[in-house]
This record gives structure tokens, sequence and C-alpha cells, in this order.
């Protein structure tokens, strides 16, 4: 394959693929002056695939970048392959109930899903686009928060459902501290304010990776469970037998969550 | 006087599929079936986040008129229609064009609007991606994961998530916004009195044959699942203790 791998800076890892050429750019940039740049870096180069890195800056230079360039643009794409008649690109449809290929035409762009495989640090750089002001952002202001990244970086991870309730989400953050883990929850509990959204897991929240993840009291929909890494164990609580979770899982009770935890607290609190 | 597009995708409510449906022999069956059709749910919030900056534009009596876009061959609900009317929505669009983005990007060139919204996962094959590629189209700049919106001198001010925390933003308009999870995320509903009002007024239907549809998959598979779930038996104290030892990783 000849690719070309476009990331954020500062371009930490490559994804598990071949890559030619890596091209970097400022994620602080305005998007619309940086896909014209890259448009113009690429005009003529010769690449089978532009290939963007999993995260939220990528994704919108990727798609800026198939419009402005007329190429066909799959998102979120789990695997890549090369195939005797062309490249493929995998990704989760329907709620991740089914898998789409897609076989690809040359010079399409492709971005990564967030839980791609890394496998090495970047190599030499080959190009890096240059800054351009976002004139249109007049002001702005971060106020940090690390929970975002202590759960995503966490071994051990505590998640709730909304069958677990609040006061289940409340038990599921002390067991987190009384194990030493982090605690997150399912998009329903937080949107019941049971959390804040900085500790939902999922696609739309925080995507982790973890050696074990205990989940009470959830469903187990694909958005959920598409936030965590296939390579984690997961450890599911839930009353209803045939629920989906079982499916994801690897350890299964067919429990009352709270019930539960409040064994698994016991001797704690 | 602000004006406020937000776009919205009629999907087919999956999530009421029973298990079986998604098995490899009948999962035609299901895609072809008669699900129930419903708004996107983060396209639902984008449309409560666009009345919340509505109501805080009322507060110094500016003038808001908000339009919902949808775009697709699927039949919006009369009753999400009412609702939206109900609500206090202007105009209610309802476009068929095999081009989302490009059909979007040339309803606001003609209706210029100073917001555009769109919830961020929006549509089953695209993953979102419509709001960034009709910003693009309208050479426009592109804010995502927005939980919150209000307005301010020359433009708006949001709140929106980022990995790292939560940014707040002022910005200049005209702007796209991406709609991600907010506080106050669901919907609200209209009074009855509101939605028998409404009931008298029509979307507006549009047909635009131009453009190119967005690329299809050429072939679906049913995903592999996990199916080794062990199932722990015993009382919630027997329960709890094999979990003790799991998390101290004796049954790993």
């Amino acid at each position: 394959m000849n690719n070309v791998f476009v990331c954020a800076l500062p371009c930490s890892a490559l994804p598990k693929i071949e890559t030619s050429k890596v091209i970097c750019f400022d994620p602080s940039s305005d998007f619309r002056g940086a896909a014209k740049e890259l448009d113009e870096l690429l005009g003529s180069v010769e690449y089978d695939l532009a290939i963007f890195g999993g995260g939220e800056p990528e994704a919108e230079l990727a798609l800026r970048f198939s419009v402005i360039s007329g190429a066909d643009c799959i998102t979120e794409a789990d695997a890549l392959e090369q195939t005797e008649t062309g490249i493929t690109a995998e990704k989760r449809i329907y709620g991740g109930e089914l898998t789409a290929v897609y076989a690809l035409k040359p010079r399409s762009v492709v971005t990564l899903s967030a839980g791609f495989p890394s496998a090495r640090a970047c190599p030499e750089i080959y190009a890096v686009l240059p800054y351009r002001e976002p004139d249109w952002i007049l002001s702005s202001a971060l106020t940090e928060d690390a929970s975002v990244s202590s759960l995503s970086g966490a071994e051990l991870v505590f998640a709730a459902g909304l069958g677990a309730g609040a006061a289940g989400c409340e038990a599921v953050k002390k067991a987190a501290g009384a194990f030493g883990g982090e605690y997150g929850v399912t998009r329903p509990a937080a949107m019941y304010a049971w959390a804040p959204f900085s500790r939902q897991i999922g696609v739309s929240g925080v995507t982790i990776s973890p050696k074990l993840c205990v989940v009470f009291g959830a469903s187990g929909a694909p958005a959920f469970i598409d936030g965590i890494s296939k390579n984690c164990v997961i450890a599911a609580v839930n009353t209803d037998r045939n629920a989906l979770i079982f499916k994801c899982a690897d350890i299964g009770i067919a429990a009352d969550a709270g019930a539960v935890l409040k064994e698994l607290l016991a001797d704690l609190i | 006087m602000l004006s406020i597009l937000v776009c919205f995708s009629i999907i087919k409510d999956y999530s009421s599929a029973a298990a079986e449906q998604w098995l490899p022999e009948r999962v035609s069956d299901c895609l072809e079936d008669n699900m129930p059709l419903m708004p996107d749910t983060y396209d639902q919030t984008a449309l409560e986040v666009a009345l919340r900056l509505r109501d805080d534009c009322q507060k110094s009596g500016e003038e808001v008129v908000l339009s919902a876009l949808t775009v697709g061959k699927k039949e919006v609900p009369r009753r999400f229609s009412e609702t939206l009317f109900a609500l206090g929505y202007k105009n209610v669009v309802i476009m068929d064009a095999p081009d989302k983005a490009g059909a979007i990007a040339r309803y606001a060139e003609k209706n210029p609007q100073h917001i555009i919204m769109f919830g961020i996962k929006s549509s089953i094959y695209s993953s979102g991606s419509t709001g960034i590629k009709a910003a693009q189209r309208l050479d426009l700049p592109y804010f995502g994961n927005v939980g919150e919106a209000r307005r301010a001198e020359g433009g708006v001010i949001v709140t929106a998530s980022r990995p790292d925390g939560v940014v707040s933003a002022r910005l200049r308009t005209p702007v796209v916004l991406g709609i991600n999870n907010s506080v106050c995320g669901y919907l609200r509903i209209p009074t009855l009195k509101a939605r028998l009002e409404a009931r008298k007024k029509e979307p507006e239907a549009l047909l635009m044959t131009a453009g190119k549809a967005d690329i299809l998959p050429d072939k679906v598979r049913v995903r592999r699942q996990k199916n080794s779930c062990r199932m722990i038996e015993g009382t919630a104290k027997e329960q709890a203790e094999y979990l003790r030892a799991l998390i101290r990783g004796e049954q790993l």
C-alpha cells in the first residue's frame, strides 16, 4: 500500500498499517485553510489512500479535504485490508450490529476509529501543514478536567448504567475509589445527571481500554460497548439474563446490581 | 435578528429489533422490516439546544427565526413535525436529495443562516460527517462537541467538551455547530394548545436531484460477538466475592 497518513500534532503513534508519508497539522488551526493546503500538497503526489488519525481534528480535516478533492470518505474505519482486488475498509454500522465493507477507489480518504491499534512511534514527518489562525474564534478558555484522561487510561474501570440507578452510580464511584480504579457511566445515566458527561463511556464519550471493566446495570447498547476496547475483560451484572451485555461480556452475573454492589463494598465502607 | 437552522435525521429505531433479528439469516428482514421511525437522539438534542438559545435571545428582546431541515427518503412522523411547529420552529423543511451535505448547503445559501446545528452522531453510515461536509461546502467554520450555546455580542458563546476538559468559546457567526451531550439533552414537550395550533401547518417539501450520494458499502455482515460469557451463579455475597477475586487478578 502506498499510503499517506495525516495526524494532528504532537504525532505520538502510528496505526498498525504501512505508511509511506506522514503529514502533521496543528489541531488548533483553521481547518478550512489546512484542507486547502493539504489538497495542494497532495495534488501532485501519488498515493492509494489518505488515512487520517482517530481524533476529532483529524476527522474534520479529512472530511473537508474529501469535499475539496472530491474523494470518497469513510469515517471511523476499524480495519483496513489489502486484497487482490484493492484496498478495503471496514466500519461498524447500525449501532454496531453490522460491519460494512467498502472497496476503496484510489485516493480515497479514510479516518480511523478511536480504538484503532497503534504500532510504533511516529517516524520521519514528510510535511507539516502551516498554522492558520481561526479568526472566527473571538476568545476561548479551557477548564481542565483530568477525569477524561484518567478514565481513558485506567486499568480497572467500574461502570454503571440506567439499571444501577442513582444509588448504583454512587456505589460504583465508591467501588472505584476502594479498589483503585476509575468509574464511568453509560449515556442514559449521564443524561440523568447521575455523573458528569466527562465520565460517559461510549462512542460519544470516553473510549476506554482497561484490563478489566465491571459493568453494573447496563443493557449493553452498542454505543456503550463500542467505547470499550476489544481486548478488555468485561464482567457484567444485570438482572435480565437475556440482556445484550451478556453477549459482549466475558463474565456475567444475572442479579440485581444494587445487591451485588452492596456486598462488594460490604467490608470496605 | 438571529437565524438558526437545525438539521435532523429520521432513522429507524433498531433498538426495538429483537436480538434474533440480528442473526445472519434474518438480518435482511431486520433492515427491511417496518421498524418504527424516530428522530436521531443527538439531533433532538440539537433541536433543544437551539430552543434554549432562542430563549436566551428572547430575554433581551431579540427576534430568532428557527428552521428545522431533514434530508432523506424516510417519512417524517407527522407528530414530530407538529412538535417542531408547536415548539416555535417557523419552518420545517423535508428535502429529498441524494447528496445530503450538498442539499443542506444549497438550502443555506438560498436561506442564509447565522448558525447551523447538527447532532454529532447522526446518520447510520456517515457517522456525523454531514455537518462538517456542509460547513466545507459553505466555506464556514465548524465547532464540534457543543453542549450549550448562549448569545454574545457578534456571535455566540458555546460550551464544548474536549479530551482535556471543557472549553468555553466566543464564536463569530455564521458558524456550524456539532451538538453532542447537553445538560438538557431531551427535546421539550409542547403544550396541548400549541400542538393544536401546529396541526394547521405543513412542512415544506423540496426535491433536489443533483449531487452525488455518499459511498455505500459493497457488503454488510453481522458482527461477530463474544458468545462465551461465563455466568456466575450463587448468592449476591458469593457473586461479589467472585468479583473481588477477579479485581485482584485471581481469575483473569
